[in-house]
C-alpha cells in the first residue's frame, strides 16, 4: 500500500511540475510573445504564400500603440475560430478610400467608427478584409507580428 | 525551503570565536587572524548567496501560483462583479458578484438567453454584460423606447450574436451598435452568489434564461424572435 502512496505522490509532483511549465509557456505566449505560422496569399508580398514563422507580440494591444502601417493577427467577425493576418489601415476616426478590384472602377470612402479598425490585405487582389465585412472592433485584435523568423533568407523586422 | 546548515560556516565560526579569546598576537598568531578574516569574508558572501537563492525560490513559488491563478481566471472560471442599471431586474444596479465560466464560448455552445460578458465593440476597455437574444442566421425584431413606437427586424449575419439587456429602458446593447462578432464574447454568466437581500437571487438568473415563454409576450415591450407565435403578438 505504501509503495502506492509514493508512486502517486511521484506522479503528482510531475503533474504539477508539469501544469507550472505549462503555467508559465502559456502565459508567455498569451501575453507576451509566441512565434506564429502565418499563410496564405492576402499579405503578398510583405507574407509568402506558403508560410512564414512571425513573432507576434501581444502586449501592443492592450495599451493601445497600435496605428495604421502594423500587422495585426485578428479574429474574423465572420468566422470566430479564425485568426487572420492584415495590416491596420485606418483607425477610429480616419477617413479611409477603397476600391474592390472586381467590383469594377468605383472608389468608396468610409468613416471608421470608434472604437473600430479598418484592416486590409496587402494583396488587394485576393483578400478578404474590411472591404467586405467592414469595420473590426478593437477587440478582436489579438497580436501585432513585428519580426519574421522563417524562411531565414526574409529573417528580420516586419516595418 | 530548509536550508541545510553548512558545515564550512560552523566550522568558521568555531574558528572566529578561538581567535577572538586570544589577548595577544605573535606573527604564527596573526597569520591565522588574517586568515580568520578572509574566511568571514567568504562567509558573508556566502550569506549573501542564500539569500538571494532564498529570494529567487520565493520568487518563483509566487509567479507558478500566479500563472496557475490567472490561467484558471481566465479559461475556467472566475466571479466577477457587475453592476449598473441596464439588466434590471435580473441584476441588481449596485452590484452582484457572478460567477463567470470561459468555456462554453470556446466550444461554441452558447445560445438564446444566456448572460454573456461582451467587449464592448465602442470602447474596446470596457466589457459590458447582456443577454444573447439571437445568434447567427435569426431573424431580431427590436424597438428602441425613445425612438418612438416603431419595430425594427434585422437578420443576425454569420459570426455575430444579437446581444440586448433585459432593462430595454437604459441599456446601450445590439439595438445601438449593431449585432456584434461572437469573438468578443469573453464569458457566460452562470450562477450569483447569495445576496443577502434578495433571497430567491440564486435561482432568479436560471429562471429568466429558460422562463421566458412563461412571461406575456407584450409587443414593444420585449423581442420577439421568428419561430415564437406572432398572433400572440398581435392581439395586444
Amino acid at each position: 500500500m505504501r509503495r502506492w502512496g509514493l508512486l502517486a505522490k511521484e506522479a503528482l509532483t510531475q503533474t504539477l511540475t508539469f501544469a507550472r511549465f505549462f503555467c508559465l509557456f502559456h502565459v508567455t505566449n498569451h501575453y507576451l510573445w509566441s512565434p506564429t505560422l502565418v499563410f496564405g496569399p492576402s499579405m503578398l508580398p510583405t507574407l509568402n504564400l506558403t508560410g512564414d514563422v512571425i513573432l507576434a507580440e501581444y502586449v501592443s494591444h492592450r495599451v493601445g500603440r497600435l496605428g495604421p502601417g502594423d500587422i495585426v493577427f485578428v479574429r474574423s467577425p465572420v468566422d470566430p475560430n479564425k485568426i487572420v493576418t492584415k495590416r491596420i489601415v485606418g483607425v477610429e476616426g480616419d477617413r479611409v478610400t477603397y476600391f474592390k478590384p472586381r467590383n469594377g472602377d468605383s472608389c468608396h470612402t468610409v468613416v471608421v467608427p470608434k472604437g473600430h479598425v479598418w484592416i486590409q490585405g496587402d494583396n488587394l487582389y485576393a483578400s478578404r478584409d474590411s472591404r467586405q465585412f467592414g469595420p473590426v472592433p478593437y477587440g478582436l485584435i489579438e497580436g501585432k507580428a513585428f519580426f519574421r523568423v522563417w524562411p531565414p533568407n526574409s529573417f528580420g523586422s516586419l516595418g | 525551503m530548509g536550508l541545510k546548515p553548512d558545515p564550512i560556516i560552523i566550522l568558521t565560526l568555531i574558528e572566529e570565536n578561538a581567535a577572538d579569546s586570544v589577548p595577544q598576537l605573535t606573527k604564527p598568531e596573526r597569520e591565522t587572524r588574517e586568515q580568520t578574516q578572509g574566511k568571514k569574508r567568504e562567509r558573508e558572501m556566502r550569506r549573501w548567496g542564500l539569500l538571494a537563492k532564498e529570494a529567487l525560490t520565493q520568487t518563483l513559488t509566487f509567479a507558478r501560483f500566479f500563472c496557475l491563478f490567472h490561467v484558471t481566471n481566465h479559461y475556467l472560471w472566475s466571479p466577477t462583479l457587475v453592476f449598473g442599471p441596464s439588466m434590471l431586474p435580473t441584476l441588481n444596479l449596485t452590484g452582484d458578484v457572478i460567477l463567470a465560466e470561459y468555456v462554453s464560448h470556446r466550444v461554441g455552445r452558447l445560445g438564446p438567453g444566456d448572460i454573456v460578458f461582451v467587449r464592448s465593440p465602442v470602447d474596446p476597455n470596457k466589457i459590458v454584460t447582456k443577454r444573447i437574444v439571437g445568434v447567427e442566421g435569426d431573424r431580431v425584431t427590436y424597438f428602441k423606447p425613445r425612438n418612438g413606437d416603431s419595430c425594427h427586424t434585422v437578420v443576425v449575419p454569420k459570426g455575430h450574436v444579437w446581444i440586448q439587456g433585459d432593462n430595454l429602458y437604459a441599456s446601450r446593447d445590439s439595438r445601438q451598435f449593431g449585432p456584434v462578432p461572437y469573438g468578443l464574447i469573453e464569458g457566460k454568466a452562470f450562477f450569483r452568489f447569495f445576496n443577502g437581500i434578495q433571497r430567491r437571487s440564486f435561482m432568479l438568473v436560471k429562471e429568466v434564461q429558460h422562463g421566458l415563454h412563461d412571461r406575456p409576450v407584450v409587443c414593444g415591450h420585449l423581442i420577439a424572435l421568428d419561430h415564437w407565435d406572432n398572433e400572440r403578438c398581435n392581439s395586444y
